[in-house]
């Protein structure tokens, strides 16, 4: 039995060094589109994986994560464009003050659980949202705000594909070690049993709340991130339906693996964008093939080749 | 003449020709050597909920395109070039928009962008126009910072802006008796510059304007009972609006039941064609209708050679989204031949200035050099029933030219300058 964990651990660690070398070298020779595609990418895989905190560990389904994103999004265009402070700062920043409004928002909403807390994340997502998109003179309304200037060197694809991909590693590395820590495992026990975690003297409110703390911040480095890259930043960033594709994306990759959300994230960034290529109905495209998916693979596509690789090993 | 003399000239005869027939496809490949496509990349939302307006504009650009195509091709230096468009949907989303922005230039290499229909998807395109110095051409989105306070030397705009309208209007009310006047207006950015053009506008050139009651129902309004009624005990002259689509049409509908038509001028900002066909019998008459372009069939020559164009190419007729799509190809044909290159400097130094004739009752339209804003001017009319159409027409059309209700070129340098401290 030692030795099959041994061996799947052997080979996970040769997978983990296979992805890591191809994207290290992939600015030697992909086509620069390839970059912003993949620096979307990694984007998307680290909000996907800061939700899959609350939505696969805690068992908690949030629908209004993406406020957390747009925070970021916006926390860092108004420390740059109104207060001039160096681009830097704000992408330091602006985690905290998504980490900020998770601590309002977890504070109401952590101790529900299924379709109210579903409803209520939902409800204050859109109160953010609501806020971005009414207040004119501070957020720029539905206009956003745009022109959010970042450093020459930054704007090279490159070098900002570089600065995403330390980030979503640094990030991840993070994530994984918060999951692995006593802290982490008491967050999977409340999802598995939260009345015997209570009675065995734990405070399951606090370490909820931490951990839906600790997702809203890395979802506010991702929007930080995403207003650089794009130079904009706009309300629609933190809709509900932005929520919900982030959702969909840990579902399809699945949640109960640490890849899984990252492997939602490249397949829906991709599918969207090479779909859309070839015709105007690529919703109904990707609709078809994410009813497929999740029909015949319940678990999300990690959850698949895990089951899989289960089944093949023997003595498993 | 024996078997092998005869198989031999054949040999010989077929090897002859086959040389020559070779000889010459390779002469007037290198004689003809037809010249590639210029492409253009369209980022437009043509799913979503826009897609009908969107659609429309998209194919009042493509029969200007065809047009040009059909005639062999746009006139270059290097000679005749024909126009390849490449659409890309952005699902009314500002981040996918700049996303398709970046694939269209990267991937598929076109030598300039049009398109947006929402002005969060042409300022965030505008952003990555500026940055890799690409002509990007905008005719739907109307905020007027698109043009103005964000502006830079990428982007144009051939329609008017959210400014230009809400100032056309108060120019039009300024010589009228009316002095209490209501607004009721969409609660997002873009309703809010229209209550502002409108007011500031009013307050500037008529003293007397009194603003009596402000409504803001939200974008997707049912029930308009509560704005109605709120608008009627004000008891305002006018009524302005900057409602659009189903929001107006389901106003319209619930506010004639109060017969608050036969006690309130209407006035409806962008009420022509999209909201004249679908209301059908069920439009008001004597509302005042704000639209670039008023229906008119068969009209001038010009006129019904567009309509036949496009109904033949879509099945209906025309609206004022497809004719600013219209003007819009109009003027990158008109500017490419002057430049004689899309070379995007050139293309731009020509483009700076240039006017063009237009089938709207604006006859002509201007690019102002400074900010590349156009100068179209709107026209305003009354609805009434024809019997030829079963939707209402507009009577008594009157053009309200756009050059006065331009902010000055000061103004907006004075504007860019404040916004890139």
């Amino acid at each position: 039995m030692s030795q099959v964990i041994e061996k799947n651990k052997n080979r996970m660690w040769l997978w983990l060094l296979i992805t890591t070398g191809f994207f290290v070298l992939m600015p030697l020779w992909a086509p620069e589109m390839w970059l912003h595609l993949a620096i979307e990418i990694f984007i998307v895989a680290l909000f996907a994986m800061s939700l899959n905190m609350i939505l696969g560990r805690a068992g908690l389904p949030s629908f209004g994560h993406a406020c957390f994103y747009a925070v970021g999004g916006y926390a860092f265009a108004i420390l740059v464009v109104k207060l001039k402070l160096p681009a830097f700062i704000g992408l330091l920043a602006a985690p905290f003050i998504s980490g900020l409004f998770a601590v309002i928002i977890g504070y109401f909403s952590i101790r529900l659980t299924g379709i109210h807390f579903a409803i209520l994340t939902m409800g204050f997502g859109q109160i953010v949202w609501a806020i971005a998109h009414k207040w004119y003179s501070f957020t720029g309304g539905d206009d956003g705000i745009t022109g959010i200037p970042i450093p020459a060197i930054l704007k090279q694809p490159e070098v900002f594909y570089y600065l995403a991909f330390i980030m979503l590693i640094v990030s991840s590395a993070v994530i994984k070690v918060v999951q692995d820590s006593a802290f982490g495992q008491t967050i999977v026990a409340v999802r598995e049993n939260r009345e015997r975690v209570t009675f065995s003297g734990l405070k399951v409110w606090h370490h909820l709340l931490l951990n839906f703390v600790i997702a809203g911040f890395f979802a506010g480095i991702a929007g930080a991130l995403l207003a650089m890259v794009n130079r904009s930043v706009f309300a629609d960033f933190g809709y509900w339906t932005s929520s919900a594709a982030v959702v969909l994306m840990c579902i399809l990759g699945g949640v109960g693996s640490f890849v899984g959300p990252m492997v939602g994230a490249v397949i829906i960034t991709l599918l969207e964008h090479y779909i859309s290529i070839y015709t105007y109905y690529w919703q109904m495209i990707l609709g078809c093939l994410i009813i497929i998916l999740i029909m015949f693979m319940p678990g999300g596509i990690c959850g698949y080749i895990q089951e899989k690789l289960q089944k093949n090993e023997p003595g498993a | 003449m024996g078997l092998k003399t005869k198989r031999a000239l054949l040999v010989s005869g077929i090897f002859v020709f086959s040389a020559t027939f070779a000889l010459l496809s390779i002469a007037s490949m290198a004689a003809a050597k037809p010249l590639s496509p210029i492409k253009i990349g369209i980022v437009q939302s043509v799913s979503g909920m826009v897609s009908d307006f969107a659609l429309e504009d998209l194919e009042g650009f493509r029969v200007k395109i065809d047009e040009v195509n059909a005639m062999g091709g746009v006139d270059t230096k290097d000679g005749k070039r024909q126009i390849e468009l490449i659409v890309r949907d952005n699902k009314l989303k500002p981040d996918i928009a700049v996303k398709n922005a970046k694939s269209l230039i990267l991937e598929e290499k076109v030598d300039f962008l049009v398109g947006c229909i929402s002005s969060s998807c042409a300022l965030a395109v505008s952003e990555v126009a500026k940055e890799n110095k690409t002509l990007f051409w905008v005719w739907d989105a109307r905020t007027h910072h698109l043009t103005g306070a964000r502006g830079h030397r990428y982007v144009f705009r051939s329609t008017g802006n959210t400014w230009m309208n809400g100032h056309a209007a108060a120019n039009y009310f300024k010589d009228k008796p009316y002095t209490r006047y209501a607004l009721i207006n969409p609660d997002y950015s873009y309703g809010r510059s229209q209550y502002d053009a409108f007011v500031q506008g009013m307050k500037s050139v008529k003293p007397d304007f009194k603003l009596v009651s402000e409504q803001w129902p939200k974008l997707g309004t049912t029930d308009f009972t509560p704005y109605i009624t709120a608008l009627l005990s004000a008891k305002p002259e006018v009524v302005y609006t900057s409602m659009w689509g189903t929001d107006a049409m389901t106003f319209i509908k619930q506010a004639k039941g109060y017969g608050f038509f036969k006690k309130i001028k209407y006035v409806g900002l962008f009420h022509g064609m999209p909201l004249l066909r679908p209301m059908g019998q069920e439009m008001v008459e004597d509302i005042y209708v704000l639209t670039e372009c008023p229906f008119v069939y068969p009209g001038t020559p010009e006129n019904k050679a567009f309509y036949d164009a496009y109904k033949a190419r879509t099945g209906k007729f025309p609206s004022s989204y497809s004719i600013g799509g219209y003007n819009a190809a109009t003027f990158i044909v008109a500017g490419i031949e002057k430049a004689g290159t899309v070379e995007n400097e050139a293309l731009i130094d020509a483009l700076e200035g240039i006017t063009i004739k237009t089938i709207a009752p604006a006859k002509e339209i201007t690019i102002r050099k400074c900010d590349h804003q156009s100068d179209y001017g709107i026209t305003i009319g009354k609805t009434v029933k024809d019997p030829n159409w079963p939707w209402f027409v507009l009577k008594d059309v009157e053009i309200i030219p756009g050059a006065p209700t331009m902010r000055t070129c000061d103004q907006i340098m004075t504007e860019r300058a404040a916004e890139n401290k």
